[in-house]
């Protein structure tokens, strides 16, 4: 079994659109961005294809900020890392300004109740931290450790980079626990966690708590 | 129209999404402000765009990095 892992280009946009949308899922059959907006899957996936193809760095959907991990060949794995406001502008604004772009406003608008009770539980991500996203394993290649190594890989190739940071962080769902298990075997432990009041919120996550885990580093 | 009333109208509309008096300066940034989250953000770029009937491109949305961008812009855009 060979192991590869290079960068994300334009013709894997089919696969990264694929773990963008089960990474959201977090293990669930719910798709926040469809409940949020009220937009069907394949809606998302025109929108998501949009978003990728406009190459915003800074965020987590930038094609080239995207790792993937073949195994013989076939796409296997996907991770997405970034450094928060490296561009100076923190990816929740980002990822804002995109949504609005290419949704209508109208949908943008009516989804304000929605995006209140998601901030409810939305962790604020630290400037200068790398932040992993959309990290994602395709089921017949699962426990081959894939997403720790892409975490890996991001840090290595950042830090080549000439990157200065001290921390990485990763938001996910407390109900994970597959997921968690795996970042905690990556060297994560959790640091913070936030819980909605508004139980409304199960609308649209499978979950009504998020948690923050850190992994420090000791550069030099 | 001039620089320094755009920023008085920008004051307002700011003020009026975050239900609180704000004194923005070309400087201030939106990390700056109190409450001026990626919500209050759309909200704001909206009401922004109606108010002077513009409509901000993406490359220039990501291109505010203070309120002086982004009156220079609605300038830009009002000219």
């Amino acid at each position: 079994m060979n192991i590869t892992i290079r960068r994300a280009a334009e013709s894997d946009k089919d696969f990264l659109i694929t773990a963008i949308i089960e990474a959201e899922k977090s293990g669930s059959d719910m798709v926040s961005y469809c409940s949020i907006f009220s937009i069907s899957q394949a809606e998302l996936k025109e929108l998501l294809s949009n978003i990728l193809d406009e190459d915003i760095e800074g965020q987590e959907m930038y094609i080239r900020d995207f790792l993937i991990a073949e195994v013989d060949g076939e796409p296997a794995a996907a991770v997405s890392a970034w450094i928060e406001n490296e561009t100076g502008l923190s990816s929740n604004m980002i990822k804002t300004n995109l949504l609005m772009y290419f949704l209508d406003r109208d949908i943008m608008m009516n989804a304000t109740p929605y995006l209140k009770l998601m901030n409810e539980v939305n962790i604020h991500r630290e400037a200068n931290a790398l932040q992993v996203e959309c990290i994602y394993t395709s089921e017949k290649f699962r426990g081959l450790g894939l997403s720790g190594k892409l975490i890996n890989e991001h840090i290595r190739l950042k830090l080549e980079g000439g990157a200065t940071f001290n921390k990485v962080q990763v938001i996910l769902l407390k109900n994970n626990q597959s997921a968690r298990k795996a970042y905690v075997k990556a060297g994560f432990s959790v640091v913070q966690e936030k819980t909605c009041p508004d139980k409304a919120i199960l609308k649209l996550l499978s979950c009504d708590t998020k948690i923050l885990m850190e992994r420090k580093l000791n550069c030099e | 129209m001039e620089d320094q009333e755009i920023l008085m109208k920008v004051n307002d509309l700011v003020s009026a999404i975050l239900k609180r008096k704000v004194e923005l300066s070309p400087a201030t940034t939106a990390a700056d402000v109190d409450g001026w989250d990626s919500l209050s953000h759309m909200m704001i770029i909206d009401k922004i765009e109606k108010h002077f009937a513009i409509k901000f491109k993406l490359k220039e949305v990501m291109e505010f990095k203070n309120a002086g961008d982004l009156v220079a812009c609605i300038q830009k855009k009002l000219s």
